[in-house]
C-alpha cells in the first residue's frame, strides 16, 4: 500500500541555478518552470504598506508585481544557486530556497485527508557540500510544522538525475550551467570521487561577449547582463578550429557579420569588422587557455580561477576535454571505455546552433568535445546532447522517487535513500 | 619554500569522512592543558577525538593529561579516542586502552590509522537489540507471508491438475475423431481456411502501458533502483 502511495506522490524539485523545476509525478513529460529567485520586499516602503503586503520574501510568477526600481533589484534579488553552491551562512539564499520549496509543493499538495505528505526528491549540484543536504532536510521538517507537505525526502546529485532521465546507467556527464561545470562519471551510482568541477560555466561566456561587444563600440550596452546574454546566445559560435575559423571570417566576411536587433527596442547591433570574435565567444567555454584570450585577460576581462568551494576544487583553465578525461581517469581501467562511449552534455551552456552556410567552420557542442577528446588520443568517443536539456533532471528525479523502494532509509555514508521528516 | 602542510586534524578528519563521519567542531581544547580536540559525528553518534602533537608530547605530562582528560569525556561522547603521531605509538600499552574502552589512532603526514576503535558507550547497545527486535519482527513477517504464499502455489498447483485431466480428455478425443475422419475417406480443413477463419478474428488491441511518461517507459533505471536495498 505504501508503495503504491508513494509511486502516486512522488514529487520532483530541481534546483538548478537559473530556473527552479518541479511539480508531482501526474504532471507527466514537463513540470513547472519558474526562476530560481528570491525577491526581499521593503516593507517599510509606503507601496508595501498600502499594499498590505505582510511577507518578507516573494517568489515564482508573483515577482514582478512587486518590483521596485532598477537599483532595489541588485538588492533585493537573490539568486540563491547562481554558482551551484549556497554559504552555509547566506541566510538570505537559503530563505528564498524555502520559500521556492513551500511555493512548489504547496502549489499541488491535495486538500484531502487522504493525503500524508509527498515523497519529496530534490535534486542539486554534485558538487554541493554536505551540509546543504542538511539544511535542505531542516527545510522540509520545518515546512511540515505548518501542514504535513513532505512524507519523505532524498536528494540525488544532478548529474546523476540527467543520466536516469537519459536511461543510461553508465555514462560521464557534464552539466554546465551559469556559474560551473561538474563532470561526473556514473556507473550505477555517481562515481563521487572522480568528479571533477570548472569555475566557468555561461557566466564566462558572458563576461568574454561584453569584452567583444566594448570593442565593437557597444560598451555602454554592455554594462547589461540580460542584452549581454542575448547577443551571446544569438551571435557566438563554436568553431571546429578556431584559427581556422578565424582565417575563414577573415577572407569571407559577408558570411560571418551579423545584425541584431533586440526585440521591443531600437537598439541594433552590427558586427562587421569585428564579426571573427564570434568564434571566441564558443571556443572560450571548451578552451580558455588558447593563446588568443590573452589580450582580454591583458586589458582586465576576468580570468576564471581555481577556487576552493567547501571540499571541492573548480578549476579556471582546464580544457574541457581534459577535464572530461582527468574525471574519467579516476575510475578503474575497465570502466574507461564505456564511460567514454556515451558521454552527456546537459545544461543550457551546451545549446549552440550553426547558421546555415557555416558548416564547415562551426560545430554544435557535441562535435567539438569529440574532436578535442580525439586531439588528446581518446578515439570512439561518443558524445550527445541531451534531449529537452531544461526538464532532464526534473524527469530523474521523477523516476529515481518513483522506482526507490519506500522503506530504503536515507544513508549518509552512501548519501541515498528516503529520509523520513514527517 | 614553505608549502601547505597538512595538519593532525585535517588527516584524522579525512579518515573518519570515508568511514561515514562527519566533521562538528574542532580546535583547542578547553579542558585540556596539551591537547587539541576534533569532534566527529555520523549523525547518530558523536566522538571525540584528543589529538596530541609532537610538541605536546615534548612536555611529561601531556599524555597522562590527555588520558585523565579522554576518561572524563567518555560521559559526554559516545565514544572517545586518543590521536598521536605515529613514532609515539610504543609509549601506549594498546591492552589497557582496550580495557578502559579508549580508541588509538596513529597519524603522520601521510594519513591516519585506527589501532583501537573506540567502545561506542551510549548507543551501541540499544541500537543492536533494535536491530534484533526488526530482525524478528521481519522473520515472522516473511514467514506469514511465505505460508501465505504457499497456499496459494497449493491452490494453482490443484487447479492445474483440474486443467490437465481436461486436456487429457480433450486431447483423446481429438485423436479419437480424426482417426475416424482417416477411416471414412474424408479430408481436414486445409490450411488456408484455418488462415482465412484467424484473420476473420476482430483483431487485439495492444493497450498502452498505464499512463506513464515516455522517460519512466522501458528505463533500466527503474529495475536498478528497484533493487536498492
Amino acid at each position: 500500500m505504501s508503495e503504491e502511495y508513494k509511486r502516486e506522490h512522488v514529487f520532483g524539485l530541481d534546483y538548478g541555478t537559473s530556473d527552479f523545476k518541479f511539480g508531482p509525478i501526474i504532471l507527466g513529460e514537463t513540470p513547472e518552470v519558474v526562476e530560481n529567485r528570491g525577491y526581499f520586499i521593503d516593507r517599510s516602503s509606503l507601496m508595501s504598506r498600502i499594499m498590505g503586503v505582510n511577507r518578507e520574501i516573494v517568489v515564482g510568477r508573483d515577482i514582478p508585481r512587486f518590483l521596485e526600481s532598477r537599483e532595489d533589484l541588485v538588492e533585493r534579488m537573490v539568486y540563491p544557486m547562481r554558482n551551484g553552491v549556497i554559504a552555509k551562512d547566506d541566510e538570505r539564499a537559503w530563505k528564498v530556497i524555502k520559500e521556492l520549496t513551500k511555493y512548489a509543493l504547496e502549489s499541488f499538495a491535495p486538500p484531502d485527508e487522504e493525503f500524508e505528505g509527498f515523497y519529496v526528491v530534490a535534486s542539486i549540484s554534485v558538487v554541493s557540500p554536505r551540509y546543504m543536504y542538511e539544511r535542505l532536510f531542516e527545510i522540509f521538517r520545518e515546512l511540515n510544522r505548518e501542514r504535513v507537505l513532505v512524507k519523505a525526502a532524498t536528494i540525488i546529485p544532478q548529474p546523476l538525475a540527467v543520466a536516469i532521465a537519459q536511461k543510461t546507467p553508465t555514462c560521464t556527464v557534464v552539466e554546465s550551467g551559469h556559474g560551473n561545470t561538474q563532470i561526473c562519471p556514473i556507473s550505477m551510482y555517481p562515481v563521487r570521487n572522480a568528479v571533477i568541477a570548472l569555475n566557468r560555466g555561461g557566466a564566462a561566456a558572458n563576461a568574454l561577449t561584453m569584452e567583444i561587444l566594448k570593442d565593437a563600440g557597444y560598451g555602454d550596452l554592455a554594462k547589461e547582463e540580460s542584452f549581454v546574454r542575448l547577443v551571446k546566445e544569438k551571435i557566438g559560435l563554436i568553431p571546429r578550429n578556431l584559427d581556422e575559423a578565424i582565417r575563414y571570417a577573415r577572407s569571407n566576411p559577408e558570411k560571418i557579420r551579423v545584425s541584431l536587433k533586440i526585440p521591443g527596442t531600437r537598439i541594433k547591433l552590427i558586427l562587421d569588422d569585428m564579426a571573427w570574435a564570434r568564434f571566441l565567444i564558443g571556443e572560450f567555454i571548451f578552451n580558455p587557455g588558447h593563446e588568443i584570450f590573452q589580450s582580454y585577460f591583458t586589458r582586465g576581462m576576468p580570468k576564471p580561477s581555481d577556487v576552493k568551494l567547501g571540499d571541492t576544487y573548480f578549476y579556471g583553465m582546464m580544457d574541457m576535454a581534459e577535464a572530461v578525461i582527468a574525471s574519467v581517469e579516476k575510475c578503474s581501467i575497465e570502466l574507461q571505455p564505456h564511460l567514454y562511449s556515451r558521454i552527456l552534455l546537459s545544461g543550457g551552456n551546451f545549446s549552440w546552433s550553426i547558421p546555415e552556410g557555416l558548416e564547415t567552420v562551426a560545430v554544435r557542442a557535441d562535435e567539438k568535445l569529440k574532436q578535442l577528446l580525439l586531439e588528446k588520443e581518446i578515439e570512439g568517443a561518443s558524445v550527445s546532447i541531451v534531449e529537452d536539456p531544461k526538464y532532464s533532471v526534473w524527469r530523474g528525479c521523477i523516476v529515481y522517487g518513483y522506482a526507490v523502494p519506500h522503506d530504503y532509509e536515507w544513508r549518509w555514508e552512501r548519501m541515498e535513500g528516503w529520509m523520513h521528516v514527517a | 619554500m614553505s608549502r601547505n602542510r597538512l595538519k593532525p586534524e585535517d588527516v584524522i578528519s579525512a579518515f573518519y569522512e570515508e568511514e561515514g563521519f562527519y566533521e562538528v567542531e574542532r580546535g583547542g581544547d578547553p579542558e585540556s592543558l596539551y591537547s587539541s580536540r576534533l569532534i566527529l559525528s555520523d549523525g547518530f553518534r558523536e566522538v571525540l577525538v584528543s589529538i596530541l602533537d609532537e610538541d605536546a608530547l615534548m612536555s611529561k605530562g601531556a599524555l597522562q593529561d590527555a588520558l585523565l582528560h579522554a576518561e572524563k569525556m567518555k560521559s559526554k561522547f559516545d565514544g572517545v579516542c586518543i590521536a598521536i603521531p605515529r613514532k609515539y605509538a610504543k609509549m601506549i600499552d594498546e591492552n589497557v586502552m582496550m580495557l578502559h574502552g579508549f580508541g588509538l589512532i596513529i597519524y603522520d603526514k601521510m594519513g591516519a590509522e585506527e589501532i583501537i576503535p573506540p567502545r561506542l558507550m551510549r548507543r551501541e547497545g540499544s541500537e543492536k537489540q533494535e536491530v534484533r527486535e526488526q530482525a524478528a519482527l521481519a522473520g515472522a513477517q516473511e514467514i506469514v507471508e511465505l505460508k501465505r504464499q504457499i497456499s496459494k502455489l497449493l491452490r494453482v498447483i490443484e487447479e492445474l491438475e483440474a486443467r490437465l485431466d481436461r486436456l487429457e480428455k480433450d486431447h483423446k478425443e481429438i485423436v479419437e475423431r480424426v482417426s475416424r475422419i482417416e477411416r471414412s475417406g474424408l479430408t481436414p480443413p486445409t490450411a488456408r481456411e484455418g488462415v482465412e477463419s484467424a484473420e476473420a478474428r476482430p483483431r487485439v488491441e495492444v493497450k498502452p502501458r498505464g499512463n506513464l511518461p515516455s522517460y519512466l517507459i522501458d528505463n533500466p533505471w527503474v529495475e536498478i533502483l528497484s533493487r536498492r536495498e
